[in-house]
């Protein structure tokens, strides 16, 4: 290779995406020191009627209902038997095991006092709190999921022995990793079910653990999908045949079972509005809204999903996974913001502060920072040579 | 040994999370810790003056406020507790004249706050309070989420010991055999202290002795699964800033349901999961063995056609062959007969 | 053709959209209509049918009075949709005659009754150049299913101070060789005769007594009767262009504000007369009342004491008779227990005192009595307290005694002398942040007194005159050297009903200024009462 191939491929540190990527993370450091000197009131719109802001809502919600790509991957492949899934389970655990990390790194600046964060399970346990199940359910999964992610570390160390007692396991950790997703996906839900007087009754029901369920499959599905079609260009010369091959197979799979299960749990929620009796609802100001959501965000790419996968159309699946996310990111937004608290006036409602916004970016840039930085280096998108064929 | 770990780990998840312990047994129910002590604030009796305000105030040491205490005006706006202020009055317009409310936490039977803590911070004593422990608090403000009246408040600007902070029923106080700051200081005796069941005898006979001051309705004796703090009032609750769309269930009965699937799940999921890699295993297994046997099945069949075809063309080349014998024997016959009708016929002209 | 089939998608999907946002429009709107109903207390719904057959249509709507108005704008009288019966009285159903006699008119007769007259007179009215009503084919402006205008009425019926105008007046003339004129309008129907006939001394209201027989009774309402009665008869003396006459629209009788017009200009002409004339119907001045007993009479005079009952006082003190004679005065009174004594009804004795008792001046003392003592065994006395009458005494006799006791009553509040009354009381038992409070005693009793001096309700009932002080020194025995406070006020929460002495203190005197209305002090103004303490 001459000098000038050499030197065009010796890339600037100063792309367009590290430069913002950097402003971030920089803004997120000043934020975090502001947030550990002057508390939560000098840098959140918290207060004493809406203690929960878009650090609970996007952060720990639509972070754990997104980062659910993870278990529904793994399952399809290791418990169903869908081999086609096969490439798509490392970058979907490793997605899901930053997604988790993050959670509980978010969680550090939101909680008053992180560094009791073990105290729950450690020195003294609530477990009448469904927020202790969430707790408990989510140390373990990230702890599955450190310990799914570890073959692909193993590999890159070099660490042969280690590595193939680690992959013994995965059966048993998909299993568990499943139990564990279910437990605390429906328990997010569930935690706001003992405020029943303070969440709109379109969006309250004693199924809201079922809900959040249901809809954190669509959502790990829709996920993995999405973040396949963000990662494509920037990974592509990392993905090796049997990713490329089984890509579109992997988005027509999750496609064709995205629309059964956004349809399921569309028609769970009309039989919960039926069953409390809440249609007088639909024609208020919330009611278009919830319609906007279960219409627009649920419906809507159910159906484009179904499309998708009949004409063999990859984009709509594309658009339709996109809209299902944006439909998880709305619907959780709306249980804990949107929806809860709709009783109190306008001036004392809640809308997230500079400070808050600047972490939950932060937070997302980290994950995409280490996420570029994982994948660049350690087999997620390809096989490893020394490891071909022994899945 | 691995199924083993498994197993073990599913046993220390599934116990350690199937511990409800407020969720009701079947047919069975339980009522408060019969000393209970409880509150009742009759709201024809108060007149806004804000006494208790200034004596919560005082007996837990809180911070000056920003308005003293004998300032009216600010019953003109509606205030809710925060994390200087353990209870406040508010000022309502009722049909002749103004009433008003003081509101604090409620000691509630069953608190959602208790039942949602997960670190159990929050515990109803036998005395009817609802104590605070910091020392375990993490911080989450999951309370504030739960609490049905909107009660517990936050140290938003303490950055590293932030607090809940409410009404503690004054248990250093109960302790000594005094009375709760508040209905120690009340001039108009707007609130009595005293066993729970006392308390309710003593509204429902206030009540019934001047029925035309008091709406027939105890809040709180049933509310939210009862609580220990208690309303009678000459106007509708509804119209004094006091909810009636709560309900009479408690906090922790909202969540026994999905608390109670957790053991199912843990015990059932695996069932299931591992049936389906089973079967998915099995289906998988039965397929290659198909396969298997339709290429054996393919292969003997050909072998037996091929084996019938050579059998065929042998007996057909040795039908062949015989009648090329045949031919041959007939021909070297003929070539041997041939000669002789010759010779006989030039001897017929030789002689 | 793929192009059309993405359209197609891109078709449905808007129909959907903007179905669903129609949907919801129409329903918000729907929502907002419901709430803006305004009353009249003209407005009748028309559904005459409804008798006879399930209806078609939703009742019309019908503004009586606006139809009046418009009628008179129009030169046009009553006469337009009123006939007038054999007697030459108007009557009150649209455009017919009913009653005996008369053809039973069916559905169809009835809505051709309705439509040809309503709607002709429209497009008469509409033709002459007039604001009108609906025509043909405007269905549904008649026939609303959700009315935005609704009836709202006040009941109407006779007053004391109405009667009187009725009574007094001489356009009504009076009865043949009688000086009062009853007979006009209290004629009853007697079954004996089959007629109606007039009989002196045993008029009653038309509540209870009317000129028509059962039967026809039977298919009248109370409005129908007063209706007929009183309209009717207000129409005729207008027609005859008499000095005055009543009203013939709704709103007079019915509309609440007219309503207060008119009592509040009665009470200025009776004011100015000094007070309402008796109704000589030979009412008793005075009534001996007895309880009921069961079984013959006995031989001694035994039972509870009698109340002498003072009505010439109490007819002064109602609106109508009927507020205590419930089933009319001719009928016998209910004597039971709960007629007399229910604390809660506004007929009953104790009802209608303790009514009384929540005016400001009495309220003060009044409140603070929970409702146990209204029918306490103490307070028994305070009205039976009549001497059993002789066994097979007369009415008259009877009327005669309880006269007798009715004046020996006092007439004004007896009072404690001015020199045993403490002029002032200073309260520091308990002072503490406070210097001890002076309150001004003298000045408060005196007060007290000035406001029950024209009740003869205090009067009679405050019988001793240290009666007065126990509004304040209660639950001890009335004395002019009350027991201090702190006696029986120690410790708060020891006793239901007996509070602290801090309470105590500030709950007797807070009350008391709350029910009698008073602005100072204010229950806030801790300084008014008593002085901070300097240090």
């Amino acid at each position: 290779m001459s000098v000038d191939t050499i030197a065009a491929e010796k890339k600037s540190l100063f792309t367009p995406f590290n430069i913002i990527a950097g402003v971030i993370l920089i803004a997120g450091l000043i934020v975090t020191v502001m947030r550990f000197t002057g508390g939560l009131g000098a840098v959140t719109n918290l207060d004493q009627n809406n203690p929960w802001g878009i650090w609970i809502g996007f952060d720990l919600m639509c972070g754990v209902a997104l980062a659910a790509g993870g278990y529904t991957t793994s399952a399809a492949c290791y418990v169903f038997g869908l081999k086609k899934f096969h490439a798509g389970v490392r970058p979907a655990i490793l997605t899901a095991f930053l997604g988790y990390a993050l959670v509980v790194f978010a969680l550090g600046y939101d909680v008053g006092r992180p560094w009791r964060l073990p105290y729950p399970l450690f020195v003294q346990q609530g477990t009448t709190s469904l927020l202790f199940e969430v707790g408990l359910c989510v140390m373990l999964y990230l702890t599955v999921l450190f310990i799914e992610f570890t073959p692909a570390l193993f590999e890159w160390l070099g660490m042969k022995k280690i590595r193939n007692t680690v992959v013994k396991l995965t059966l048993a950790l998909t299993i568990f990793g499943v139990v564990l997703s279910t437990l605390h996906q429906s328990s997010l839900g569930a935690l706001f079910t003992i405020a029943p007087s303070k969440l709109h009754p379109l969006w309250y029901s004693q199924y809201l653990p079922v809900f959040f369920f249901v809809s954190s499959i669509c959502a790990g599905m829709s996920m993995v999908i999405f973040e396949g079609t963000l990662s494509h260009k920037p990974m592509h010369h990392l993905m090796d045949e049997e990713y490329l091959n089984n890509h579109d197979g992997l988005i027509l799979g999750f496609g064709k079972a995205a629309s059964l299960v956004l349809f399921g749990y569309f028609s769970i929620k009309v039989i919960g509005l039926a069953y409390d009796n809440n249609w007088h609802y639909l024609t208020t100001g919330y009611g278009a809204w919830y319609l906007v959501e279960m219409l627009g965000c649920v419906a809507l790419p159910s159906f484009l999903y179904a499309i998708g996968v009949r004409d063999r159309n990859i984009t709509v699946i594309k658009w339709a996974a996109g809209l299902t996310v944006l439909g998880i990111i709305v619907n959780r937004f709306n249980i804990s913001m949107v929806a809860f608290n709709y009783h109190l006036p306008s001036a004392e409602r809640y809308f997230p502060s500079w400070g808050e916004i600047t972490i939950s970016l932060f937070v997302v840039t980290i994950g995409v920072v280490v996420f570029r930085f994982i994948s660049t280096r350690m087999p997620i998108f390809y096989e490893h040579p020394d490891y071909k064929g022994e899945h | 040994m691995l199924r083993r770990t498994f197993l073990g780990l599913l046993g220390a998840a599934g116990a350690s999370v199937a511990l409800p312990t407020s969720a009701k047994a079947g047919g069975k129910s339980f009522g408060p810790h019969p000393d209970t002590q409880a509150v009742l604030f009759d709201a024809t009796r108060c007149i806004g003056c804000r006494k208790c305000e200034l004596a919560c105030n005082e007996v837990n040491q809180l911070p000056a406020p920003d308005k003293k205490f004998d300032d009216l005006t600010v019953l003109d706006t509606k205030r809710r507790t925060d994390e200087k202020t353990y209870t406040v009055v508010n000022k309502f317009q009722g049909k002749t004249s103004p009433v008003f409310v003081k509101k604090q936490c409620n000691h509630c039977l069953e608190p959602a706050c208790a039942s949602a803590c997960f670190v159990k911070a929050f515990k109803k004593e036998p005395n009817g309070a609802v104590s605070y422990d910091a020392s375990v608090c993490v911080g989450c403000r999951y309370c504030m989420v739960a609490c049905p009246f909107e009660i517990p408040a936050y140290e938003y600007d303490e950055p590293l010991t932030p607090r809940v902070m409410k009404c503690t029923l004054c248990a250093p106080r109960l302790a000594e055999g005094k009375l709760p700051g508040c209905v120690e200081r009340c001039p108009k005796e707007a609130l009595t202290f005293g066993p729970r069941d006392e308390i309710i005898k003593i509204a429902r006979a206030r009540i019934a002795a001047y029925p035309d001051r008091y709406v027939d309705h105890v809040y709180g004796e049933r509310e939210m699964g009862g609580t220990s703090w208690m309303y009678i009032s000459g106007e509708p609750f509804s119209e004094i800033g006091m909810r009636e769309d709560l309900g009479t269930a408690s906090a922790p009965e909202l969540t026994a349901g999905a608390l109670a699937a957790v053991p199912i799940v843990v015990g059932m999921w695996p069932v299931l999961l591992g049936g389906i890699y089973a079967v998915s295993k099995r289906k998988d297994k039965i397929a290659n063995d198909e396969r298997v046997a339709a290429v054996k099945d393919a292969l003997t069949r050909a072998g037996e056609e091929a084996e019938k075809k050579l059998h065929e063309q042998l007996s057909k080349a040795e039908v062949a062959n015989q009648r090329r014998i045949e031919v041959e024997v007939k021909k070297a016959v003929e070539e041997a007969l041939a000669p002789k009708e010759e010779e006989a016929e030039t001897g017929e002209e030789e002689s | 053709m793929a192009n059309g089939k993405r359209m197609l998608r891109f078709a449905a999907i808007m129909i959907a959209l903007v179905g669903v946002l129609g949907f919801q429009m129409e329903a918000m709107g729907m929502l907002d209509m419901a709430e803006k109903a305004t009353g009249r207390p003209d407005v009748i719904m028309i559904d005459t049918i409804a008798k006879l057959e399930s209806l078609e249509q939703s009742a019309a709507v019908f503004e009586h009075d606006a139809h009046t108005k418009a009628l008179k704008e129009q030169g046009m009288s009553c006469n337009s949709c009123h006939k007038k019966d054999a007697e030459g009285n108007m009557t009150l159903a649209f455009n017919r005659l009913e009653g005996e006699g008369q053809p039973e008119l069916s559905a169809s007769e009835l809505k051709d009754i309705y439509h040809d007259g309503c709607i002709s007179c429209h497009v008469e009215s509409g033709d002459k150049g007039f604001k009108t009503g609906p025509m043909v084919g405007e269905c549904r402006s008649c026939h609303q299913a959700k009315p935005e205008i609704v009836a709202e009425r006040v009941e109407a019926g006779m007053d004391n101070t109405l009667h009187f105008i009725h009574w007094d007046s001489k356009i009504i003339p009076a009865d043949a060789g009688e000086q009062t004129n009853c007979g006009a309008c209290h004629t009853v129907y007697d079954e004996t005769t089959k007629k109606a006939v007039y009989k002196k001394g045993e008029e009653d209201s038309w509540r209870f007594a009317t000129v028509y027989s059962p039967e026809e009774m039977a298919s009248l309402s109370t409005r129908e009767v007063f209706h007929n009665q009183c309209v009717t008869c207000h129409q005729t003396l207008i027609e005859k262009k008499a000095e005055r006459s009543g009203p013939v629209d709704c709103a007079s009788c019915h509309e609440a504000k007219k309503v207060e017009v008119r009592e509040a200009e009665n009470a200025k002409s009776v004011k100015a007369m000094g007070e309402l004339p008796r109704l000589p119907r030979k009412q008793p001045d005075a009534v001996l009342m007895m309880a009921k007993v069961e079984g013959p009479a006995s031989e001694k005079a035994t039972g509870m004491a009698p109340v002498a009952f003072n009505h010439k006082l109490h007819e002064s003190e109602v609106d109508t008779c009927n507020v205590c004679h419930v089933q009319g005065v001719n009928a016998p009174m209910d004597k039971s227990f709960k007629a007399m004594h229910d604390v809660t009804s506004d007929m009953s004795c104790v009802g209608c005192h303790a009514k009384e008792q929540k005016k400001p001046e009495c309220a003060g003392c009044h409140a603070a009595r929970p409702i146990t003592k209204a029918n306490s065994e103490a307070t028994c006395k305070s009205c039976h307290n009549a001497a059993q009458p002789a066994p097979g005494a007369t009415k008259e006799a009877m009327q005669a005694e309880a006269m007798t006791l009715i004046a020996s009553r006092p007439a004004s509040q007896a009072m404690v002398a001015i020199n045993d009354i403490p002029e002032t009381v200073t309260i520091g038992v308990i002072s503490d942040k406070f210097e001890p409070s002076k309150m001004p005693h003298r000045k408060i009793v005196l007060s007290m007194a000035k406001g029950m001096k024209d009740s003869p309700l205090a009067n009679t009932f405050h019988a001793t005159p240290e009666a007065m002080c126990a509004g304040c020194h209660h639950n001890a025995p009335a004395s002019v050297t009350p027991p201090k406070c702190a006696s029986c006020h120690a410790k708060p929460f020891e006793t239901e009903g007996k509070p602290g002495l801090k309470a105590a203190y500030h709950a007797q005197c807070m009350s008391c200024h709350t029910e009698m209305k008073l602005e100072k002090p204010a229950a806030t103004n801790c300084v008014a009462c008593h002085e901070k303490k300097a240090n």
